[in-house]
C-alpha cells in the first residue's frame, strides 16, 4: 500500500536515505523543511525546528518520519531548538502516525548532550504513541555525520584513537531506507523503540582501520585530556573538527540494541560490519 | 428512546466527572445521592463578607478564623483545614464501621460536597503512557477523556520538560509570578539540565486546577483561597447541579447497592431522619472515594471475611536547603501551592517514576518550627531557615510502595455498611525512596536544593493517591475481583464502579486528573453501548 510520508528534514544526509528508501518501496514523500532537498520535484511544506509549525502541515499525511535535527545548536541551544522544536511538530494536530529518527546516542543513563536531546524527543514520541529507530553509527561510501568526520581523520598520516575498544552498532546507510520502509508496513503495530542496525556490535578499532584508504598512523590517546581540550577550545569559541559532545558518544556508546525482537518480526535485515566494510 | 434513570453515589471528582458527561445527553436523568457536608455557615457567611477586600485589609480575628494551619490528627503528616474548617474530614456517619489499625488514617471516606477535593493540592497531570499501555483501555480513549476534563476545569501551567511525559494536551493558562525560590531553581535546571537528566531528573513548573488569572498572591492557598479559586468538584456540581436532568439530594448515605435481571438498586438512610429508602435505576455510578465504594462493592459481592489489596501511593515528606538566600519569603507576595515538581525516571520506558512536588514557603511551615524558635531575639535566624527551605511532597508508585490491606468485615445492622479495617504492617525497605534520595543528593549541587536527612512517611490511607480494589482488566485476566472497562465488577451490567477503586495501580504522580478521566470515559462509553444496543 502507497503512503503519504511527510519527512522533516529530508534535505539533510539521514533525510535523504530515507526519502531515497521510501520513495523505492512506492511511497510518496512530502519534504517539510525550509527548503527544497536536492533531488527537487517533490511537494514542499515549510517547516523549521526553530518556527511554530503551521496547523495545516500534516494534512493528508499518513506518517510523519521526522529526521530534522539541528546539529549545530548542539553546542548553544540543544534544548531550545532540537526538544521544543520536535515538541511543536509533534503537537501538531493530525491522526498520522509519528516515526522519529532517533540515535543509539540515546540511552537511558546517556550523559551526551545529543544522546539526551534525542532521548527527550524519544519520550515525547513515546507518549504520543510514535516509534523511534535509533540508528546505529551510519557508514557507506556517502556517509556523513560521525563516520564522515572519522574519514577526514583517516586521511592524515597521525590521528588519535581513542577508545578503540569501545563497541558500536553499524548501520550502513543502505540498509536506512528499506528497513524504515518495512516498518511502515507494519502499520501501527510496532511502538516505542527500535534500533535500526546489525546487532554485532564493532570494535571502534576496527571501523576506523576500515575507513582507512592509505596508511594511517593512529596514536591512542587517553580520552578525559582529549575531552577537556575540546571544551576549553569551545569554551572560547575556536572551531575544531570534533565535537566534545561527539567524543563522550565514542566512549560511551550503547551496549543493548533495542527492539531487537521487531527485526526479525518485519524481516529487516542489516549486513554485518564486516561484510560490507566502509567503502561498501 | 426513553429517559434512562442514573444513580450517582457521592459528590467528589469522579461523580462530578460522571454527572458532566450525562447531562451532555438529553435522555439522561440523574439523581446524585451525597452526605453532603459543607462548610459550617458562620464561616460562609464571614468568608463572603471578607472577600469583600483585599486580605491585607482583614482583621486579625478573620483572618485567624478562616486561614487556620493544618492539624495533627496522629496520622504522621497534618491535616489540611479549609477556611479553618476540618467540614471535609467530618464524620457523619460515612466513616463509622472503619477501623485504622496500626497509625493508618482515620479519615478515609469524606462526607463532603466535592470530597476531598475541598482541600487538595490542585496538581493535574495526566498517567504516563506506560502506566496506561497495562491497562484495558487505551491511551488515545484516556488521552480524549483528558482533554474533556482539562476543558471543564481551570487550567494553568507552563510548556516545559516535563511535557515529553506529561503532555499539556490543552492549552494552560498562564501561573501567576513564581516564587523566587522556584525561579531561581528552574533557572539552575536549565543551566545545568545536560547535568541533571542523566542521572533520570526532569525538572517542571507546576501544573494547577486553579484559575491563575485572578489570583493575588495572597498566600493563603493552603489554607483555603479566599476567591475561591482552586478548583473543586464542588464548582463543577454546582453548576451541573444547575441543570434541570440533575436532582441532588444530599443527607443520603448510601448503605447499599445491589442488582438483580430488571435492574440496579441503591438504598440509603435519609440522615435527617434516620429513614431508610431504596430506589431502582437503569444504571449507578459509584464515586464513593476508593474506600467509600469499596464498602458498597462488598454489599454487592460478598466480600465478607476477605482481605483486599489497597494499592496506595505511597506519601513521604522531604524538606530541603539552599544556601543561596532567596530573600525572606514573609515578606514576598507568592501563590503557596505547589511550584514545581521533580520527576525521577529509574527504567527505561518511564514507568517506575517517583514524583516530588516542591512548595516553597508557605505560612504552614513557620507554624511547624518549635514555638521556643519564634521569639523576636531569634527572628533574624528563622527569617535565614525559611529564605532557604524548601518542602517536597513526594509519592512512590503503589508497586514500589508498602502493602495496605482491607479488611472487609460483617454488617453489623441493616442500617450501616459492612466494616472495614485498614492496616499497613511494615515499611519494609523502600529501595525506590532510597534512589530517589540519592539522585536528589546527586543534583543538590546544580539546583541548589539539599535534601536534610529525615525523610517522614505518610501512614496508610494518607496519600489520598489509593484505591486498585476492583481493578479494570480485560475478560481473560484470572483474578476473581475485577472490572470490566466500564468499571462493572464480573457478572454485573447496571453497577459501574467510577474512582480510584478501578484504576489498576496507582503511579506517584497526580491522581485526581485521572480519576475524573477516567469516571467521565466510563460513563460517555456505557451511555454510547446503551445507544448502539437500542440501535
Amino acid at each position: 500500500m502507497s503512503l503519504v510520508v511527510g519527512v522533516a528534514g529530508a534535505s539533510g544526509y539521514v533525510g535523504g536515505r530515507v526519502t531515497a528508501g521510501l520513495e523505492a518501496a512506492g511511497h510518496r514523500v512530502v519534504e517539510l523543511g525550509r527548503r527544497p532537498s536536492a533531488m527537487g520535484g517533490r511537494e514542499v511544506r515549510h517547516f523549521s525546528l526553530d518556527e511554530v509549525p503551521s496547523p495545516t502541515l500534516l494534512d493528508g499525511l499518513d506518517v510523519l518520519v521526522h529526521a530534522a535535527w539541528d546539529l549545530q545548536a548542539v553546542g548553544r541551544h540543544p534544548w531550545s531548538t532540537n526538544v521544543a522544536g520536535s515538541r511543536r511538530l509533534l503537537d501538531v494536530p493530525a491522526p498520522c502516525r509519528v516515526v522519529f529518527v532517533s540515535s543509539m546516542s540515546a540511552y537511558h543513563g546517556t550523559t551526551q548532550a545529543y544522546g539526551l536531546t534525542k532521548l527527550a524527543v524519544e519520550r515525547a514520541v513515546a507518549t504520543r504513541g510514535g516509534t523511534s529507530v535509533r540508528l546505529g553509527l551510519v557508514y557507506g561510501p556517502s556517509a556523513a555525520g560521525m563516520v564522515g568526520a572519522l574519514r577526514r581523520f583517516a586521511t592524515l598520516p597521525l590521528a588519535p584513537l581513542i577508545a578503540p575498544d569501545a563497541r558500536h552498532f553499524m548501520l550502513h546507510e543502505d540498509d536506512l531506507g528499506p528497513a524504515l520502509a518495512r516498518l511502515l508496513t507494519a502499520g501501527g503495530r510496532i511502538h516505542g523503540v527500535v534500533g535500526f542496525a546489525h546487532p554485532r556490535p564493532v570494535a571502534f578499532r576496527d571501523v576506523v582501520e576500515s575507513l582507512c584508504t592509505r596508511p594511517t598512523r593512529w596514536v591512542r590517546l587517553p580520552w578525559r585530556p582529549v575531552y577537556a581540550s575540546l571544551r576549553g577550545a569551545e569554551l572560547v569559541h575556536l572551531r575544531m573538527p570534533f565535537r566534545s559532545d561527539s567524543l563522550i558518544g565514542l566512549v560511551r556508546p550503547a551496549t543493548v540494541l533495542p527492539g531487537e525482537p521487531v527485526h526479525a518480526e518485519l524481516g529487516l535485515a542489516f549486513r554485518p560490519f564486516h561484510e560490507a566494510g566502509v567503502g561498501a | 428512546m426513553s429517559v434512562i434513570d442514573n444513580i450517582v453515589i457521592g459528590a467528589g471528582p469522579a461523580a462530578a466527572a460522571v454527572v458532566s458527561a450525562l447531562v451532555e445527553d438529553r435522555r439522561q436523568s440523574v439523581t446524585v445521592l451525597d452526605v453532603g457536608t459543607r462548610l459550617e455557615r458562620w464561616r460562609q457567611e464571614l468568608l463572603d463578607e471578607a472577600r469583600i477586600q483585599p486580605v491585607a485589609l482583614w482583621p486579625t480575628s478573620t483572618r485567624r478564623a478562616l486561614s487556620e494551619q493544618p492539624k495533627s490528627v496522629g496520622a504522621v503528616l497534618p491535616e489540611k483545614r479549609v477556611y479553618g474548617s476540618d467540614f471535609p474530614f467530618r464524620d457523619e456517619g460515612q466513616l463509622a464501621g472503619v477501623e485504622a489499625e496500626g497509625g493508618a488514617n482515620p479519615n478515609l471516606v469524606s462526607s463532603a460536597f466535592g470530597g476531598f477535593s475541598n482541600v487538595w493540592g490542585a496538581q493535574v497531570m495526566p498517567f504516563t503512557r506506560p502506566t496506561i499501555d497495562r491497562w484495558p483501555v487505551s491511551y488515545a480513549d484516556m488521552t480524549a477523556a483528558y482533554r474533556d476534563i482539562l476543558r471543564l476545569i481551570p487550567f494553568a501551567g507552563v510548556d516545559d520538560d516535563l511535557a515529553e511525559l506529561f503532555p499539556l494536551l490543552v492549552a494552560p493558562a498562564p501561573l501567576p509570578r513564581l516564587a523566587p525560590r522556584t525561579e531561581t531553581i528552574l533557572r539552575r535546571y536549565e543551566r545545568s539540565r545536560h547535568r541533571i537528566r542523566p542521572l533520570g531528573i526532569t525538572v517542571g513548573a507546576a501544573r494547577l486546577a486553579f484559575d491563575a488569572s485572578r489570583c493575588t498572591r495572597c498566600g493563603l492557598c493552603m489554607t483555603g483561597c479566599p476567591d475561591g479559586l482552586i478548583f473543586s468538584a464542588s464548582h463543577l456540581l454546582d453548576s451541573l447541579i444547575a441543570h434541570r436532568s440533575v436532582r441532588y439530594q444530599s443527607r443520603s448515605l448510601v448503605l447499599e447497592v445491589t442488582e438483580d435481571a430488571t435492574g440496579a438498586s441503591v438504598r440509603w438512610k435519609d440522615l435527617a431522619t434516620g429513614r431508610l429508602h431504596e430506589r431502582s435505576a437503569d444504571r449507578v455510578f459509584v464515586a464513593a472515594g476508593g474506600i467509600g465504594s469499596t464498602r458498597l462493592l462488598a454489599t454487592l459481592k460478598s466480600l465478607e471475611g476477605k482481605s483486599l489489596k489497597l494499592q496506595e501511593a505511597l506519601q513521604f515528606v522531604l524538606p530541603a536547603l539552599s544556601i543561596r538566600s532567596a530573600g525572606d519569603p514573609r515578606q514576598q507576595a507568592a501563590f503557596t501551592l505547589n511550584q514545581f515538581n521533580v520527576a525521577l525516571q529509574l527504567d527505561e520506558d518511564g514507568r517506575d517514576l517517583p514524583f516530588i512536588h516542591f512548595y516553597p514557603y508557605n505560612a504552614a511551615m513557620l507554624e511547624a518550627v518549635p514555638r521556643v524558635l519564634r521569639v523576636r531575639s531569634l527572628d533574624p535566624a528563622l527569617a535565614s531557615l525559611m529564605a532557604r527551605l524548601t518542602v517536597g511532597l513526594g509519592y512512590l508508585p503503589s508497586w514500589a510502595s508498602p502493602t495496605v490491606q482491607l479488611r472487609i468485615g460483617a454488617r453489623r445492622h441493616d442500617g450501616e455498611l459492612p466494616e472495614v479495617t485498614v492496616r499497613r504492617d511494615d515499611f519494609g525497605d523502600l529501595p525506590m525512596l532510597k534512589a530517589t534520595v540519592s539522585a536528589l543528593r546527586r543534583v543538590a549541587p546544580w539546583l541548589d536544593l539539599w535534601p536534610m536527612p529525615g525523610v517522614r512517611l505518610g501512614a496508610a490511607g494518607k496519600s489520598y493517591h489509593f484505591g486498585g480494589t476492583l481493578p479494570m482488566a480485560e475478560a481473560s485476566d484470572p483474578r476473581e475481583l475485577v472490572a470490566d472497562r466500564l468499571g462493572r465488577p464480573r457478572g454485573i451490567r447496571r453497577v459501574h464502579f467510577v474512582d480510584g477503586a478501578v484504576l489498576p495501580d496507582i503511579p506517584a504522580t497526580t491522581f485526581t486528573l485521572t480519576v475524573m478521566a477516567n469516571a467521565r470515559r466510563i460513563a460517555v462509553e456505557a451511555m454510547k453501548r446503551e445507544i448502539e444496543a437500542a440501535a
